[in-house]
């Protein structure tokens, strides 16, 4: 894909941390990743490896006081990170859209589905009380909604799952973001509204020149959504690219794993060594590749990215490697 | 349709509820020791000419008042007046045959008013004051809020009558304003409901503890809706937190408060006794307790129909209310 302009959002050297009484809690440890301009970024992970916290953090999106974050997220030009609350959520619906895992929970049960629609682009001065009705229908109708005069005066509980996600669509793109954040926009649906509903994005992509964060933990629709991908794990980049790239040379063994984990279900195949928990335990206090079985030796940072020779842009977190070789060795 | 189906559904309910307390209390009232008449020589004592005279009354009453007459036909008696608004007279005065009707038509906006009113200002103060410690959680803020909600909640109503009677008391004669005794300026005319002023201490008095608990639920019962994933897409509209309370989060917050504030209306009809004494106020209240000390019975059956038909009606109100404010629920929900 040509990228002549600079990427919508680029986070560098993104870490985020919650210290309590308990200890401090790494939940993205380095991070680094680019949305190109009108381009799909996929971030792919199971649960707990970071991938959404590395993305809502820098968005404002987590309130809490026991949160740090450092390192700086570009958007357009300007670092969020830098920015104080009401900074954020000026940017937040006006120029960059979020779509959530759960639509039913994601709508507010009492209110009805044109006033949800038509909020955002009221409360930033888009449109005034008398387009709003016009603004919902149309918006209701860009998103494939049948009869959208009709249903705006429905509550949530009269829709079906697929019909929510696009209402949840249509509240993202309501005031015609740059950015669009689809926080597994998909799981909680069938295959075949999922099908449509990536369908959907995809047309709006390209209709509205929109950039898209696509958050899932699945490889293979990562691999035919996004043109980008970062696999994470632990808290950190395992390996990033372009998804031809990550496709016809996965670098690192846990994208490799990803890869035959999908293809091999029910064969009961893993590799010899089970990771030493799950990715929420790596996050107190050990520090290394948190791919690696516990007991190896403690590390100061999670990454140690190192371009794929002969591939420009393909990037593998070689920390794994690292500790084999020099076992024992503090860095 | 279904609505209205609902609605006829349940006051046909509440008719025939009503008719069996009113069954009941006369059932009881048969049981109860002691009589009318026996509570007469009670207190003001009687010579043998006095004892003959009451006897005699005694017997007068059995044919002006049916009392021979089986139980079902007295209650159904009852009711075909009851139907044309018409309590019958009370064995205090037994040649004034609307008696009870006039007492109750009079004294009941009285009562029923302020126990709205003290609702009102439960619901109008409680309820920005549960947000507020909600939105400042775990401050010096909550925590003030949320001790002195407790202390609100345990203060009985006729404690903080005495209270409040003594503040604006001392106010008023601190800031002189007129020479006559303050409690005169408080105090209800004798008859009839007078000005909305006399009406803000008794409101005050009853609808602190209710406040006081409105503003615990609101407090928990939002920040229980704020852990939901539609408050988490009010933010990523870009709103600010107090809209984000005020728009998303306050609504859904207000079932639980109805359901514990439904009945309360209830107790506070009923349990205005001692207020209404404090305040002067010619309310329901005294009247039906006077009518038990006395054991006159027509006012006892009709204080209680009285009251259970408007617990009956407010919470017929409440689940009407549930279903504003909720729109997924439906009136099979509610039974």
């Amino acid at each position: 894909m040509e990228r002549t302009n600079d990427p919508v959002l680029s986070v560098r050297n993104l870490s985020v941390s919650f210290a309590d009484a308990a200890g401090t809690l790494h939940a993205v440890d380095d991070v680094s990743f680019d949305v190109p301009e009108g381009g799909i970024l996929g971030v792919v992970g199971e649960s707990g490896s970071g991938k959404t916290v590395s993305l809502m953090s820098t968005m404002g999106m987590i309130e809490s006081s026991t949160m740090h974050v450092s390192g700086s997220a570009l958007f357009r030009g300007r670092d969020l990170l830098k920015m104080d609350f009401a900074e954020r959520a000026a940017l937040r619906g006006r120029e960059i859209g979020f779509v959530f895992q759960n639509p039913l929970g994601s709508l507010n049960p009492v209110m009805r589905i044109g006033a949800q629609i038509a909020e955002a682009p009221l409360f930033h001065g888009l449109i005034n009380r008398r387009q709003a009705r016009d603004c919902a229908i149309s918006l209701l109708e860009s998103v494939g909604v049948a009869n959208p005069e009709r249903r705006l005066d429905d509550y949530p509980h009269q829709f079906s799952g697929g019909e929510r996600q696009r209402v949840m669509i249509a509240i993202a793109i309501s005031c015609g973001p740059r950015l669009l954040i689809c926080d597994e926009p998909t799981t909680a649906l069938d295959v075949t509204v999922e099908r449509k509903i990536l369908e959907l994005l995809f047309s709006l992509r390209d209709r509205r020149n929109l950039s898209i964060v696509f958050i899932t933990h699945d490889l293979t629709v990562a691999m035919n959504f996004a043109d980008e991908i970062s696999v994470m794990y632990g808290g950190a980049i395992m390996e990033r690219g372009s998804a031809l790239q990550v496709l016809s040379n996965p670098a690192h063994p846990y994208t490799r794993e990803l890869f035959s984990a999908n293809m091999e279900v029910g064969k009961g195949k893993r590799r010899g060594e089970e990771p030493a928990g799950t990715p929420a335990e790596f996050f107190r206090g050990r520090e290394g590749c948190p791919f690696e079985p516990a007991g190896g030796p403690p590390f100061v940072s999670r990454s140690r990215m190192r371009e794929v020779e002969g591939e420009p842009g393909h990037w593998v977190n070689d920390l794994h490697r690292y500790t084999l070789e020099t076992d024992g060795v503090v860095a | 349709m279904e609505l209205l189906k609902f609605v006829v559904k349940r006051l046909l309910a509440i008719v025939v509820s009503v008719a069996c307390v009113v069954a009941l209390t006369f059932a009881m009232m048969r049981v109860v020791p002691s009589d009318y008449f026996a509570q007469m020589e009670l207190r003001y004592g009687a010579n043998t000419a006095g004892k003959q005279m009451l006897d005699q009354q005694r017997e007068e009453y059995r044919r002006i008042f049916h009392l021979d007459d089986p139980l079902w036909k007295q209650v159904g008696r009852y009711f075909v007046r009851v139907m044309k608004w018409d309590f019958g007279p009370s064995y205090k005065e037994p040649n004034e045959p609307h008696k009870i009707t006039e007492l109750v038509n009079a004294k009941f906006p009285v009562t029923l008013s302020v126990a709205l009113a003290g609702m009102g200002i439960a619901l109008l103060v409680g309820v920005p004051l549960g947000v507020f410690a909600a939105l400042r959680r775990n401050t010096w803020v909550d925590y003030l809020l949320t001790s002195a909600s407790m202390v609100g909640q345990v203060v009985p109503p006729y404690v903080l009558a005495v209270l409040l009677t003594l503040f604006f008391a001392v106010f008023v004669r601190n800031f002189q304003i007129g020479d006559s005794f303050p409690l005169a300026w408080l105090a209800l005319p004798s008859e009839g409901w007078g000005s909305w002023k006399n009406a803000v201490m008794p409101a005050i008095a009853l609808g602190a503890a209710p406040m006081a608990a409105v503003a615990r639920y609101i407090r928990s019962s939002v920040l229980e809706t704020l852990d939901q994933d539609f408050v988490r897409t009010a933010l990523s509209k870009g709103l600010g937190r107090l809209r984000v309370v005020v728009r998303h989060a306050l609504r859904p917050s207000l079932v639980p408060v109805v359901t514990v504030m439904g009945p309360q209306l209830g107790y506070m009809i009923v349990g205005s006794v001692l207020v209404e004494d404090l305040f002067r106020l010619q309310g329901l209240g005294s009247l039906f307790v006077g009518a038990i000390n006395e054991r006159d019975v027509p006012l006892v059956i009709t204080s209680t129909f009285i009251l259970a038909a408007t617990v009956m009606l407010v919470n017929l109100v409440v689940d009407l209310l549930y279903m504003v404010i909720d729109p997924r629920i439906r009136p099979k929900d509610l039974g």
